[in-house]
């Protein structure tokens, strides 16, 4: 398991910097689910091929950036026989919604799915309200 | 039948019925769509180098005891599971994008396949299977005498 959030600031590997501009055009976006629960918001993202050293996520402000880069595990001489499907890097950005705290969010990297926890403000979250009953007047005194 | 551009390879299995779906889908209205679920599931790249083939799928979730892979005569089959974790009553789905459930896949091997040697790794969530190639049988002249 990896913690692989990234402090806002420090910069984010950016693809449009890679050299390759093959690779350029091969970034994909990741399937992911997001559920609600009592705390916040968990998000799950399927990145395989993608090791927990390079893959990051960044918190700019509200935008949460999902960047993994992809190690394809074949010999680059290789002769393809059958393809199905074309590999490449993923990215995916967001907009936080208010009630996420971004300085609370956590992540877990394992098997190729990326977990991330993202709770909400304590401001956000349900409060009860403790209902207080009053006393009675005593019925002398009106 | 898909002729698929190699011969005596991998040549993929259940071709007919797929082709099949595919085109009945083609038929209805937004056809991409059907198109994009026809696909057999999960999609696979096989390669051939010197001295093996490899067969890559991504199956990202999965441990290696949701994983089966097995290989009879000619045929190697690889199978799996992905369970949806066990959600809280009070958890709902914002956004829904990954599909979870059984699949299985069968392949036919090459002529020079060591099926005995077959190797199979799981590496950040891609199934990586390797066939190891049999050496390459020299061709044997035949005397042809006189009966």
């Amino acid at each position: 398991m990896t913690n692989a959030l990234q402090r806002p600031g420090q910069p984010l590997p950016a693809h449009q910097a890679n050299n390759s501009p093959a690779r350029e055009e091969n970034v994909f976006t990741p399937p992911l689910d997001i559920y609600e629960t009592a705390d916040g918001l968990v998000l799950e993202a399927d990145l395989p091929g993608v090791s927990g050293e390079n893959l990051r996520v960044c918190v700019n402000g509200n935008v949460l950036e999902i960047y993994g880069k992809v190690k394809w595990p074949i010999p680059a001489d290789a002769r393809p026989l059958h393809e199905e499907m074309r590999w490449g890097d993923f990215f995916r950005s967001f907009i936080l919604p208010e009630e996420v705290d971004a300085d609370a969010i956590s992540a877990e990297f394992q098997h190729g799915v990326l977990h991330l926890v993202l709770p909400k403000h304590s401001r956000a979250k349900p409060r009860r309200i403790e209902v207080k009953v009053a006393q009675p007047q005593s019925p002398a005194s009106s | 039948m898909i002729i698929w551009p190699f011969r005596n390879a991998w040549d993929v299995f259940d071709e007919l019925q797929r082709e099949m779906d595919r085109i009945f889908n083609l038929t209805l209205v937004g056809s991409r769509f059907f198109w994009e679920t026809s696909r057999p599931f999960p999609p696979v790249n096989i390669y051939e180098t010197a001295g093996e083939y490899i067969l890559i799928a991504p199956v990202p979730g999965l441990k290696p005891g949701d994983l089966e892979v097995t290989a009879i005569r000619d045929r190697l089959t690889i199978r799996g599971e992905r369970k949806r974790p066990q959600m809280g009553q009070a958890e709902t789905f914002r956004r829904e994008e990954r599909w979870m459930g059984s699949w299985s896949r069968t392949f036919s091997l090459p002529e020079r396949a060591d099926s005995e040697q077959i190797t199979a790794t799981l590496e950040n969530g891609l199934l990586v299977v390797r066939v190891p190639k049999l050496p390459e049988t020299p061709a044997r002249q035949v005397q042809v005498r006189t009966g």
